[in-house]
């Protein structure tokens, strides 16, 4: 049976280690065709798409699923391979939880603190990679977690030294 | 000549990287040698006060995409930096010197 009337788009979900990794040489132009096809006709080679994930996780080593999203695709982890006309792959960074601004806040140097919030993304995106999504935004949080003190206490020492020299001038002058 | 077991170690990691010697590895760079790993946070507050006492000094990276846009810092130590260092770690190799150890199991 031929599929007739509109054909409904399919957003697939690649993993961004399986899609770096995995799907190389030929396998990610192979791919690019399955979903080409799945896009004009509607209809989605299963068997030959299983098998190029298949392939591309015996080239990692390990298996890992592809997810099929809707509309909020953009939203997830990984790469998001929507493509109907041409093998357009949107390399798309997950967000780490949201606790990255309450460091920014802490750290008063506002560049070190741009940097300190860049690096824990650094190493959020890192262990998306290694390890995950959902384990990367718990290694994140215990990263945030054992930076708050240092940075509260250097903050308190900060304030705590203009306070005495606050106390010292109205000493002196008023 | 007044630094901190952490400070000396950034000291000496932001000696080692040069000139790619940023929070993240910097953080790696200790875990590799110390055996653990600080927190982004202590070694952003050692950082602060080795530049507040001169020893160190940043600038700023470009953006990237994996940092959320944002740009990282780099760290190099200063001649003054240079001088602290070796001076804590000629200290302590001079304390090390002539301590007699255990035997395991003795």
């Amino acid at each position: 049976m031929i599929a007739t009337g509109k054909v409904k788009r399919r957003t697939f979900l690649f993993p961004k280690v399986l899609f770096e990794e995995g799907l190389t040489g030929d396998l990610r132009q192979r791919m690019a065709d399955v979903l080409r096809e799945e896009a004009r006709t509607g209809i989605l080679n299963e068997r030959e798409f299983q098998k190029i994930i298949a392939l591309a996780s015996a080239n990692l080593g390990h298996a890992v699923g592809v997810e099929e999203r809707g509309a909020d695709a953009a939203e997830l982890d990984g790469y998001v391979l929507d493509l109907p006309e041409n093998i357009e792959i949107t390399p798309f960074f997950p967000s780490p939880p949201a606790l990255a601004e309450y460091i920014a806040i802490l750290t008063a140097n506002s560049e070190q603190g741009e940097a300190l919030v860049g690096d824990l993304d650094e190493q959020f995106q890192e262990d998306c990679k290694r390890f995950g999504p959902a384990r990367a935004a718990r290694r994140y949080r215990g990263r945030v977690l054992r930076s708050i003190w240092p940075l509260l206490r250097s903050s308190i020492g900060r304030m705590v030294k203009w306070g005495a020299i606050l106390a010292a001038v109205k000493r002196l002058f008023l | 000549m007044d630094l901190s077991m952490l400070e000396l170690q950034v000291l000496s990691a932001c000696k080692y990287l040069h000139p790619t010697a940023y929070g993240v590895s910097i953080q790696e760079h200790v875990e590799r040698r110390a055996g653990y790993e600080p927190s982004s946070g202590s070694v952003y507050a050692a950082l602060e006060r080795l530049e507040r006492k001169g020893y160190v000094k940043s600038r700023r990276g470009e953006p990237t995409p994996e940092r959320g846009g944002r740009r990282k810092l780099y760290f190099a130590v200063t001649a003054p930096g240079e001088e602290a260092l070796r001076d804590s770690l000629e200290a302590i190799r001079s304390l090390s010197r002539g301590l007699r150890w255990n035997e395991a199991g003795a």
